[in-house]
């Protein structure tokens, strides 16, 4: 028997990130649905990755190439912004960088969070608490729509590595219906 | 003359021969992504990633060129793109759940390289994107699906 992990936010944000293995995953899962204070800070998570989602929709309306993708590294590196897993999962080159060899698996398991993530968030009756963000009724009855592993593995595409060379680069996801869709970002500083 | 030694060295080979020559079509699409104006090629309807943030930032969106190849399992096949660079393409191999795992670098010969390498791993007939090259006022997007059209 394992002992449960300490459910504060850094364990919630790493559950959001996808980054717990599938038993930890598995585990604080448990742990969240037993607990309505996870509930709302998981909450709160889809609250401000709605946020974002609007945000990069705003930004992406209005601006140009390198100045898009200038605006999507900022995006990064706003602390206030707290979900790295959003509709548009960024991954930065460092990120590839340090996490080389992994990217399958942890994409694997960012998607399988965020379907748990759904299936936790997905209320018969949506509630919500009162700074506006969803809240599960307690006591409710949910059956969690976890797709598999072999079935997220067969659908979508993922970036394994990149070597942007001399420029800088990003890695996207792209939520495609629930496909995710590997997209490979490059400055241009060559004058064709 | 044919000896049963040579015969089952031959029977032995056949799979390794098969697997040589396997082949998976790709389609390459190179769209112009333009600011400027309006108006999206309709042959790009079925790419619905086009139409997501951060691609929707161009209003005006304009297929330059769609190659259709058969990529060869271990084989390499380049595409010239309308900037001078080439898209350079391998197939590595099929996964044991059916994805195809490729590699792509686009580079100009003689000139520092754009994108030296990746390594995608994608089902069969799902896209994956390369963005950001600068061409004529806009931005180049490459989408490639292979496996399936």
């Amino acid at each position: 028997m394992t002992t449960p992990l300490a459910l504060d936010d850094d364990l919630l944000q790493r559950f959001y990130d996808g980054d717990l293995t599938p038993l930890e995953e598995h585990g604080v899962q448990a742990q969240i649905e037993a607990d309505p204070a996870a509930q709302r800070r998981l909450a709160e998570l889809g609250r401000m990755t709605e946020l974002l989602r609007e945000g990069t929709a705003e930004l992406g309306g209005k601006l140009e190439s390198n100045a898009l993708f200038a605006a999507i590294e900022r995006e990064l590196q706003q602390p206030s912004r707290v979900p790295t897993r959003t509709r548009l999962r960024v991954l930065s080159s460092e990120w590839l960088q340090h996490r080389r060899g992994t990217v399958v698996y942890l994409a694997g398991t960012a998607a399988l969070a965020a379907a748990t993530l759904l299936a936790v968030l997905r209320p018969s009756t949506q509630v919500t608490d009162d700074n506006g963000g969803l809240v599960l009724a307690p006591g409710e009855e949910r059956a969690p729509v976890v797709p598999t592993e072999e079935a997220i593995a067969l659908h979508g595409s993922s970036v394994e590595d990149v070597d942007f060379g001399a420029n800088t680069g990003t890695v996207f996801e792209l939520d495609n219906e629930g496909v995710a869709v590997a997209v490979v970002w490059i400055s241009d500083d060559e004058v064709p | 003359m044919i000896t049963r030694r040579m015969m089952i060295a031959g029977m032995l080979s056949l799979p390794v021969l098969a697997h040589a020559q396997e082949t998976a079509p790709c389609e390459v699409l190179v769209v112009l992504g333009s600011t400027e104006g309006s108006g999206v090629d309709p042959a790009l309807d079925k790419l619905e990633a086009l139409r997501k943030p951060p691609f929707d930032s161009f209003p005006k969106k304009t297929l330059l060129k769609r190659v259709e190849l058969a990529l060869s399992l271990g084989g390499e096949t380049e595409v010239e793109l309308p900037n001078g660079r080439k898209l350079r393409l391998s197939w590595v191999e099929r996964t044991k759940e059916g994805r195809l795992r490729l590699k792509l670098s686009i580079n100009k010969p003689g000139q520092r390289d754009y994108l030296p390498l990746m390594t995608v791993v994608a089902a069969p007939g799902d896209p994956f994107f390369v963005a950001g090259q600068k061409y004529e006022g806009g931005t180049l997007i490459i989408g490639v699906r292979a496996g399936a059209h």
